[in-house]
């Protein structure tokens, strides 16, 4: 892969991962790290991604794993602070970070209840349109651990989503 | 409500989910992707890897047999095999083929590079005529140019500044029998070779889980003239492939490459075969790297053998990190002779609008060279030309040593100044991973590194230049001129307040130092995004702005609605000169305070224009500035990511009270395994955000909330915290600097307070100086005047891998007394300098006839190794400071993977 082909593949992959990091319920500018460290591998085997068939497909996992990484990281320490209340202390009325506020219903605020990788693959599988196979390939799981993954996610959003109305119901609760 | 089927579910989430992407995609702006694109290029020519940094696993050093180092006669040792048939080929190197000035000379360098331009003209005529300013008095011959050039001089006459090594790493070294020959070096992504003829060996020096350590490698064939990288492979001259008519003649020199790890480490796995007359007495670091294997810096970067991996298979332009930069070729020319005073040459980038005029004016007393004149080679974001223009100190001998070591630092805006080296110092080597000094005695080889002591020289940097503009053609942006500085009478009437970003940094400054009150407080100080000095006086309600140096007041601003007796701290400046204070009106609950902001400058000055209640303000939070305001990260919690992205953000807000955004550096904290490193977040002109990361030192492990932390100048940062030691509380300041290796902290850029900081550290400054109170006033002090500076040497491995040496420790301790060598954690932080991802390291202390200081290191990335241990055996002198006395070195394996205790069998 040339350093043009190089220049070709960042400049439309890196908005699509941003996207996915955000969609990710990540933060923009975790998701703009993540996105440039992902690209920042791939400049360093674009010889290797220019014999694959989707270049995209391994920035998409290269891209999963740092967001798997960087939830479960966050996940545990969420859960430390919650036991010990001090979340409980932030009660100020502070002008909020717009980056972090959610406009409407939002797929992150769906999602935000899913596992690490049931997120991963929910995003991939729903936002992505990846197939399971597709999914699975991306991920390097196997795709009975996709299937597994998304039938849990699908339940848990089942229950968020609700009613017939669907999202209206969970974005009111 | 009935249970909905999967296929519905799924088109309802796929339907918002895609939406949301879209959505989110669509806020990523082309300006965004292209900034984003030049950061990863830039993380690219900085040898960045992505993820951990690629260490290299040393083990014990195993005896070898080293040469005595000479100046020149690189080939010497190789030749002697074939002395009779090479007689006349070694003499062909006649002084007088060495005054002639080059006709084309050139470099295949890398670094970080303005866009490349249109192809550029390769040589152009001499203009007759031409003159430029430069520090020299003597004027010569029009010089060969084609774009307006800044010109760099240096006047042997009129030394530039000398800068002192910083230590990096010791090898003992020993006589070579088999006769002389130069001693080589090279720089690579994270590790430095040494190669000494004779020895049948290369040595790497590197870091690895006991600091920074060296191991031989054993070679097949013994090289010269080495290059280091990309991956495990070094490359070389090797042996010369023979006439087969002619046995004892060689026909050519195979140029091989030779990897240092791996089943083949040692082994030749690939070569190519170079003229045998091509590459006789050239200087050091003549080869370097290019676009797709190893080019001849000193020969229009042509490629003498492809970049392969350690099995010898071509692994062409994208297999490594290191070969994806843009490797653009430097043209050396010269318009005159050597040693013509002043030499004019001109240096450009080959493909780019960047160039260089240095002008050189060497001692009358100055000697040509055996090889020659020296290459221009890249460094850590700048590249650098070295020389020695000074008298020749062994004049009854051919080709003697001159005085006067300078370098060029030359930038890639175009600027460059030189600078100078104490006289037993060369530069070595040089790539895009640092810059590489030495200085080899009878028995040793010290290395050093340049970019540690020398920041890359921005606009406002001393440079000993002058700009000449010597002809038409491309032109170089010409570097920033500093703004006058401005004396405000009325803030309120102004709408800004010049910044006067040139100006030196002078001690005392003006700020005078008041207490009182009840509680009693003292001036506070805070400095603004542009560096200017703000104090804020409770006593009289007023706040004071004074310029960058501290030496002028610019503004008086007083508070309009006063905060009385209510206790008032000022937390910072953020941008538009907003003021923000953190107070505890009388109507507040407990541990609660008001976050109030009130503008510097403009109708507003002096006013509240925001007011925030409620901020918990128990003491163990300290509030962090970020791009969007300030955020409170607490104290001691389980958080390895601070501030959490998640935190509430009180607004920054301009002098209307409107919200706005900073445009100054931000930092991120990532403890523990979120990586043990503190990241700086600048902001691109399209306002992506551009990230560097630093190594924490070991004494920034366990910080109690965020550092105060500031950007520095030269692109790192300066920190100061206060950490638990079994001695109490111990400031601590961290210099982060960009350079090599990798943007990590080394023992000398992490200081303790002691004396000279009796008031604490209110103001760090971008300059990397400090101010501090001193009675009634405050003064600018450099971190050595105010706190004692770690130990910048390391210790050492012997040959059985598990005795420590400590070379200079105590003669450093002796010479210095610093605080930290009575504290005996901060002792064993010497020996231990920084925290890797996910590592943690605890010092324990056994007092005693014979007192132990073991610093264990967990948390490492292997899975067979559970821990290290570096068990110090100390003596306290009678100055209550420690001494070094002897060492071992040991790990303890995981469970199930071999011996519980700490000893050096290997794990299995």
């Amino acid at each position: 892969m040339t350093e043009d082909e190089f220049d070709e593949l960042f400049r439309t992959a890196y908005p699509r991962l941003v996207a996915m990091g955000l969609a990710m319920s990540t933060s923009r500018h975790v998701s703009q790290e993540l996105a440039q460290e992902t690209l920042l591998r791939a400049h360093h085997r674009r010889d290797e991604l220019a014999g694959y068939d989707s270049p995209m497909a391994w920035c998409r996992r290269v891209m999963g794993n740092l967001l798997i990484d960087h939830h479960r990281s966050r996940v545990a320490e969420d859960a430390a602070v919650e036991r010990l209340g001090h979340r409980s202390s932030t009660q100020v009325d502070p002008t909020p970070d717009p980056s972090t506020v959610a406009a409407s219903v939002r797929w992150e605020d769906l999602t935000r209840s899913l596992t690490p990788q049931q997120r991963v693959v929910a995003t991939l599988y729903y936002a992505e349109d990846q197939s399971v196979a597709d999914v699975a390939e991306i991920l390097d799981i196997a795709v009975g651990t996709v299937k597994s993954a998304l039938s849990k996610a699908r339940s848990n959003l089942r229950r968020r989503l609700g009613g017939p109305d669907g999202l209206v119901e969970e974005a009111h609760s | 409500m009935s249970e909905r089927d999967d296929q519905s579910i799924d088109h309802e989430l796929a339907g918002v989910a895609m939406a949301a992407t879209y959505e989110h995609e669509r806020t990523v702006s082309g300006g965004e992707t292209e900034a984003a694109l030049v950061a990863v290029r830039s993380r690219v020519a900085a040898g960045d890897l992505g993820g951990a940094p690629p260490s290299v696993p040393l083990t014990s050093v195993a005896a070898s047999r080293r040469s005595p180092w000479v100046r020149f006669g690189a080939v010497a040792a190789v030749m002697a095999m074939f002395a009779l048939g090479l007689v006349a080929i070694v003499g062909g190197g006649a002084r007088d083929d060495l005054s002639a000035p080059p006709t084309e000379s050139a470099a295949a360098d890398q670094g970080v590079l303005p866009a490349p331009t249109a192809e550029q003209a390769t040589e152009s005529e001499p203009v007759e005529g031409t003159t430029a300013a430069t520090t020299s008095t003597t004027t010569t011959a029009p010089t060969t140019v084609d774009a307006a050039l800044e010109v760099i001089g240096v006047d042997a006459l009129d030394p530039p500044r000398l800068v002192e090594p910083l230590p990096y790493f010791t090898l003992p070294r020993e006589a070579n029998p088999d006769g002389d020959g130069t001693i080589e070096f090279a720089v690579g992504s994270d590790h430095v070779v040494v190669n000494q003829p004779g020895t049948g060996s290369i040595t790497i020096v590197g870091p690895d889980a006991t600091g920074i350590s060296a191991r031989d490698v054993p070679v097949a064939e013994e090289i010269r003239s080495v290059v280091s990288g990309p991956g495990p492979v070094i490359y070389g001259i090797g042996d010369p492939v023979l006439d087969a008519d002619n046995p004892t003649v060689p026909r050519a020199f195979r140029f091989v490459a030779i990897p240092f790890l791996g089943e083949n480490e040692g082994e030749v796995v690939a070569f190519e075969e170079v003229g045998v007359n091509d590459y006789l007495e050239i200087p050091p670091y003549f080869f370097g790297h290019g676009p797709d294997g190893i080019v001849a810096r000193g020969r229009g970067g042509e490629t003498v053998i492809g970049y392969v991996d350690e099995f010898g298979e071509p692994t062409g332009s994208g297999e490594s990190a290191e070969n994806g930069t843009p490797f653009p070729v430097f043209d050396f020319k010269t318009g005159t002779d050597l040693p013509s005073p002043p030499e004019r040459n001109t240096i450009t980038v080959r493909g780019a609008d960047v160039g260089w005029r240095i002008d050189i004016t060497r001692d009358p007393a100055w000697e040509a060279t055996f090889v020659g004149r020296n290459v221009v080679a890249p460094g850590t974001e700048r590249a650098i030309y070295f020389e020695r223009i000074g008298a020749d100190t062994t004049p009854d001998v051919d080709f003697g040593v001159n005085s006067m070591p300078v370098v060029a630092l030359l930038n890639y805006d175009g600027t460059g100044e030189w600078v100078r080296l104490p006289d037993d110092w060369d530069v070595v080597a040089s790539d895009v991973w640092g810059t590489l000094l030495a200085r080899i005695t009878d028995d040793s080889i010290e290395l050093a590194s340049l970019d540690d002591l020398v920041p890359p020289a921005g606009p406002a940097a001393p440079r000993s230049t002058s700009t000449a503009d010597v002809g038409s053609g491309t032109t170089v942006a010409p570097p920033t001129t500093a703004a006058t500085q401005t004396t405000v009478a009325d803030a309120t009437t102004t709408t800004s307040i010049v910044d006067d970003a040139g100006s030196d940094l002078v001690q005392p400054t003006a700020i005078g130092r008041t207490c009182g009150g009840e509680p009693v407080t003292c001036t506070q100080l805070a400095a603004t995004e542009s560096g200017r000095i703000v104090g804020f006086d409770a006593a009289d309600d007023m706040l004071r702005v004074y310029d960058r140096t501290g030496t002028e007041l610019q503004a008086e601003v007083p508070i309009v609605d006063s905060f009385g007796d209510d206790e008032t701290f000022l937390v910072a400046v953020g941008p538009d000169d907003v003021a923000y204070f953190q107070t505890f009106p009388p109507t507040a609950v407990d541990d609660q305070a008001d976050l109030v902001a009130i503008p510097l400058v403009g109708a507003t000055a002096g006013s509240s224009v925001m007011r925030w209640t409620g901020l918990s303000a128990n003491g163990d939070q300290t509030l962090v500035p970020r791009k969007t305001g300030l955020t409170s990260v607490g104290c001691c919690g389980p958080r390895v990511t601070r501030p959490d992205p998640d935190d509430l953000i009180y607004r920054w807000v301009d002098r209307n009270g409107e919200v706005i955004e900073s445009v100054a550096p931000s930092f991120d904290l990532n403890l523990g395994d979120a990586g043990n490193s503190l990241t700086r977040i600048d902001t691109a002109s399209d306002g992506s955000p551009v990230f560097t990361r630093f190594t924490l030192p070991t004494a920034l492990q366990y910080p109690r909330d965020f550092p105060r932390v500031v950007p520095t100048d030269d692109g790192g940062a300066l920190a100061h915290d206060v950490v638990q030691t079994t001695t109490g509380g111990v400031d601590v300041l961290v210099d982060f600097n960009t350079t090599w290796p990798a943007n990590g902290v080394s023992g000398g850029d992490v200081y303790y307070l002691g004396a000279g900081a009796d008031f604490g550290v209110p103001v760090l400054e971008a300059a990397g100086t400090v101010l501090v109170g001193d009675d009634d006033g405050f003064v600018r002090r450099d971190l050595d005047e105010i706190a004692s500076r770690s130990w910048p040497g390391d210790h050492r491995l012997l040959d059985d891998g598990e005795t420590i040496v400590a070379d200079g420790l105590n003669e450093f301790i002796d010479s210095t007394s610093p605080t930290w060598a009575a504290d005996a954690d901060l002792f064993g932080y010497q020996f231990v300098q920084s925290v890797g991802p996910n590592e943690e390291v605890q010092v324990s202390f056994v007092d005693g006839a014979s007192p132990v200081i073991a610093v264990e290191t967990t948390g490492l990335l292997d899975d067979s190794v559970a821990a290290t241990q570096h068990r110090i055996v100390v003596e306290r002198g009678a100055d209550g400071r420690f001494r070094f006395v002897s060492g071992t070195y040991g790990f303890r394996c995981a469970e199930g993977r071999g011996h519980q205790d700490f000893s050096t069998e290997p794990c299995v």
